[in-house]
């Protein structure tokens, strides 16, 4: 597991916290998981690490089949028979799944309610199960935008507002502790803006907000923190600011003398194409005037030296092919 | 209770529950109405053989000749002076006569039909994905799983002592508008009411295997199949010889309908190894620990979906 300037926690036996002392709501430990397939036994999860720290939204981020649904499954429950240790808000995970659940809402790959019944009373019958009345069923569904909608059937509702469902059935428990699944499915944009506001105010409120997603520009406008996950391990985590800036920076050189690449290359920098006969360097930000005066000292002038901005979508790129 | 609570509540929200319901009261008003309309009292009459004379039983009447030497092609035996018996039988509803019969025929359809309830309930769930959704509010498992059979039970042998109560009553207009009403005592309605709730309560265990079955095989056809097929196997496979005895014998359906159905009257009862009550509930109560409690072992232990 790459950490990315700091180690994300220090583990120090069943009371574990993260590196910046803060509690942590989610730690998996060595968690591996396996799938028996035609073709043999499938690592579905390769010793998982991973530590939430409690308050914020943490982004959990994959590729297809990376494993991210499989570690939430794990986490919540619904999969026996992982090896390695799972706690979720300071409870092993399946054994004291039961005192813990009333602290934890979640959606889970696709929302699943009965089609026949109206969105309210799929909700209404969950609650009832945990002693929670009408009011706040009402409340949840108001607060995802459904209340119009509440007393239609479920399977007459678009994807958005099943997905809204979904999101309105993890807020149920008014939870300390909220799973979302790739909660943006579905949505158009104005409901991905409203979902990535519902988290925010979670989050404001003290609560730790867990969010798996593919839209990599939404992680990084609600995510606090995030995890990169790659065939069943954790390859990357940290703030989001320290993901993007990572250890080295990039900067855009313009140099009209052919040498200059080979210069660079030949200091030890990273050094690939760009566009327009610039080319890219990567090197760390402390040192970047080096840049200059190394081509300098080589008699070559460069017309610009800007830093190019990264994207989380570059860093996962990058990192999950590295991982490959 | 709330678990349970929620799932009643989820049980009698479904819709194959209600339509069934609604198909089984209508189909009872029409039987008995279409038996009643159709009801008749039964005319006897006596044919002297020797001179062909036809005589009303009931007054002695003389009401016509068939002729000597001609026997008539339907008869019912003879009477204790040689002279042959021919005539209808009573066809009219007479609850005090007919209304066990009914309600044991009635409660073996019901078992078919509770087979598709019990294993429709998790089926659907599977289908749709709903499990999950359900074991995000209450992870435990076992606490779930029987729940969940409770409801089935309890669920279904309400709605099949309701429509049991229906068969009741609908015989009981029935008799009064066209049949016979005789033998409403005390005794009969106890006797009647123990008998339905017997009834009431083999279809609700039925059900209960049914939807345990489904929770691990994760289908609702493999419920209704396991169950159904070994109803056909029962009568296929000879009871008494070979490997299958054993399975005849001890099958969980000899179990269900050996409780269902009173013996007095059963042909060859005495070849089956289960053949009264106490023996249908005996090995009925054996296959619900067995199916039940096998089934809430593996699915605390396995992944849902």
């Amino acid at each position: 597991m790459q950490h990315l300037l700091t180690p994300e926690r220090q583990w120090t036996g069943r009371n574990r916290r993260t590196g910046n002392g803060l509690a942590a709501a989610i730690e998996l430990d060595d968690v591996r998981v396996t799938y028996r397939t035609r073709r043999g036994r499938v690592a579905a999860l390769a010793g998982l690490d991973l530590c939430v720290p409690e308050g914020g939204v943490f982004g959990f981020l994959g590729a297809n089949g990376a494993g991210k649904t499989t570690a939430i499954r794990a986490a919540v429950g619904l999969l026996r028979g992982a090896r390695g240790h799972v706690r979720m808000l300071g409870a092993e995970i399946p054994h004291d799944l039961p005192s813990t659940i009333d602290r934890v809402g979640a959606l889970v790959e696709q929302p699943s309610f009965f089609p026949n019944f109206s969105g309210r009373r799929n909700l209404e019958l969950l609650g009832r199960t945990r002693g929670i009345g009408a009011p706040r069923v009402a409340a949840v569904l108001d607060q995802v935008g459904l209340g119009a909608r509440a007393d239609s059937r479920f399977a007459t509702y678009s994807l958005g507002m099943k997905q809204r469902l979904g999101i309105a059935a993890a807020l149920l428990k008014d939870p300390d502790l909220l799973i979302l699944d790739e909660p943006a499915n579905g949505l158009d944009p104005t409901g991905i803006l409203e979902v990535r506001t519902l988290m925010r105010a979670v989050a404001a409120e003290g609560r730790t907000v867990f969010v798996s997603s593919h839209i990599l520009s939404e992680v990084e406008h609600a995510c606090d923190r995030v995890a990169i996950v790659a065939h069943g391990k954790c390859i990357a985590s940290g703030r989001v600011s320290e993901l993007l800036q990572g250890t080295n920076a990039r900067y855009r050189v313009r140099v009209d003398d052919l040498r200059a690449r080979g210069v660079l290359t030949a200091r030890g920098w990273v050094v690939s194409p760009d566009a327009d006969g610039t080319f890219l360097v990567d090197v760390d930000p402390s040192r970047s005037h080096e840049v200059t005066s190394t081509l300098a000292g080589a008699g070559i002038y460069l017309s610009e030296l800007s830093p190019v901005a990264r994207s989380l979508e570059d860093v996962f790129l990058e990192l999950t092919e590295e991982g490959s | 209770m709330r678990q349970l609570d929620t799932e009643l509540r989820r049980f009698f929200a479904r819709r194959i529950v209600r339509g069934t319901f609604l198909l089984a009261v209508l189909l009872v008003v029409l039987v008995v109405t279409i038996t009643t309309a159709k009801g008749h009292p039964g005319h006897e009459y006596s044919l002297d053989p020797q001179t062909g004379q036809v005589t009303d039983a009931a007054t002695g009447q003389v009401i016509g000749n068939e002729g000597s030497g001609r026997i008539p092609s339907s008869f019912g035996g003879t009477d204790e002076n040689g002279r042959i018996l021919i005539g209808e039988s009573d066809t009219r509803t007479n609850i005090g006569k007919d209304l066990g019969d009914a309600l044991e025929g009635t409660g073996v359809a019901l078992l078919f039909v509770s087979f598709v309830l019990g294993a429709s309930f998790v089926g659907a769930e599977f289908n749709v994905g709903s499990l999950t959704t359900q074991l995000l509010f209450e992870p435990r498992r076992w606490r779930v799983h029987l729940a969940k059979s409770a409801a089935v039970a309890l669920g279904t042998a309400a709605l099949a002592f309701a429509v049991l109560l229906i068969v009741a009553l609908a015989m009981y207009i029935g008799s009064e508008l066209n049949g016979v009403v005789h033998g409403l005592d005390g005794p009969f309605f106890a006797h009647r009411a123990a008998q339905a709730l017997r009834v009431a309560a083999v279809i609700g265990v039925g059900a209960m295997l049914a939807y345990s079955v489904t929770l691990i095989a994760r289908r609702t056809s493999a419920g209704i199949i396991a169950f159904i097929l070994q109803f056909v196997l029962l009568n296929l496979i000879n009871p008494n010889k070979g490997t299958f005895a054993p399975i005849s014998h001890y099958a969980p359906i000899r179990g269900l309908v050996a409780t269902l159905i009173r013996h007095t009257s059963a042909e060859n009862v005495q070849d089956r190894a289960i053949h009264t009550i106490a023996g249908g509930v005996t090995l009925t109560a054996v296959w619900v620990v067995i199916i039940v409690g096998g089934v809430g072992i593996l699915f605390a232990r396995s992944e849902v979906r």
